[in-house]
């Protein structure tokens, strides 16, 4: 469960973003999540929910964008969309490869509130 | 008001990471991540590289588990420096939990440092921690289809170890299946075949960690 230690960074990235704007209460957190991360965004959800009780982000909808996985062959060094769990080059033939998308898991924008949130509530 | 920030989150572990990697560069220490699950026999193996190896490489051992020092009472009796991380029910290390572990190592006196990360096939696979090379083990008895299961801890693998080959007739174990499964999500990294209780195949693994070392000390230091 990986996850809880990713909500916990993506909270401290997010509480941070609200700290540079006077403390403001979290709305939203936007993230894009790539394919080949090995995270499941539900239980990310869960676990950020749970993390950020009693701070700014209490509340607070994480929602995100799937970034496909996208490979370099290592054979011919054409890029394609893998299908299955064997990275096969639809060009070439070669398995394996190197990943060129897929593995982002990035903080896009943190939407705040326009009214500042409790005194105490930020962590 | 929404504000735009484009931030990894892994930049904290990554940036760390890199810290660490720097640190074990700057000492000439060439230092391995090795993964598994529970109980295919990482410690097991890091005891007969010690006893193989008979200080001839000093070596430096860091032991990461949920709970308990177990792992590394057993590796100091092999008279090496030892730390036992604790993650208190975290299923994998993290970069800032082996930085403060550096502290309890008097790097410029070792060659080389084994990383033993908690047991678990999953999360390891995501959280670089500065290490030069990942080795990822699995054993006969947890069946052929691992790799296929698995497949993110096995693309990223730099040296793959099958441990407990000598089980292989009493257990249900495809060794073609496991090969091409291995072969197909990472053709470039080396398959080792071993038996931590029979000793083969120990010398292919230990051939790999002098390669390596070779590597590490022809690297200029930054």
């Amino acid at each position: 469960m990986h996850e809880f230690s990713l909500a916990e960074r993506i909270l401290e990235c997010a509480l941070e973003v609200s700290g540079e704007h006077g403390g403001a209460a979290i709305e939203r957190v936007v993230l894009e999540i790539g394919a080949l991360r090995a995270v499941v965004p539900e239980s990310l959800k869960f676990a950020f929910e749970a993390a950020s009780m009693e701070t700014a982000a209490e509340g607070a909808l994480l929602e995100w964008r799937e970034i496909p996985a996208e490979v370099e062959c290592r054979s011919c060094l054409e890029t394609y969309c893998p299908q299955d769990i064997v990275w096969c080059c639809p060009g070439c033939g070669a398995t394996g490869g190197r990943a060129v998308r897929g593995d982002e898991l990035i903080i896009t924008s943190v939407s705040l509130s326009d009214t500042p949130c409790l005194e105490g509530a930020i962590r | 008001m929404e504000i735009n920030v484009v931030q990894k989150v892994m930049k904290v572990n990554d940036e760390l990471a890199e810290a660490v990697r720097k640190s074990l560069a700057d000492a000439g220490v060439l230092a391995l991540n090795i993964m598994s699950s529970p109980g295919s026999g990482k410690t097991t193996l890091i005891e007969k590289t010690l006893a193989a190896l008979n200080h001839s490489i000093r070596v430096g051992v860091i032991e990461g588990d949920p709970e308990t020092s177990l792992d590394a009472e057993r590796i100091a009796k092999y008279d090496v420096p030892v730390t036992q991380i604790e993650t208190a029910g975290g299923c994998h290390l993290e970069a800032n939990l082996v930085q403060r572990a550096l502290a309890n190592f008097d790097l410029p006196n070792l060659d080389l440092l084994i990383i033993e990360n908690v047991g678990n096939l999953v999360c390891p696979a995501s959280f670089d921690l500065g290490e030069a090379a990942k080795v990822v083990m699995v054993s006969t008895t947890e069946g052929h289809d691992k790799p296929a299961k698995y497949p993110n801890m096995f693309r990223k693998a730099d040296a793959i170890i099958l441990n407990k080959v000598d089980l292989m007739p009493y257990v249900d174990f495809n060794f073609e299946k496991f090969r091409d499964y291995v072969h197909q999500l990472n053709p470039g990294a080396p398959l080792i075949d071993i038996s931590c209780v029979t000793g083969e195949g120990l010398d292919a693994w230990l051939l790999w960690i002098e390669e390596r070392l070779a590597l590490e000390s022809a690297q200029p230091v930054s």
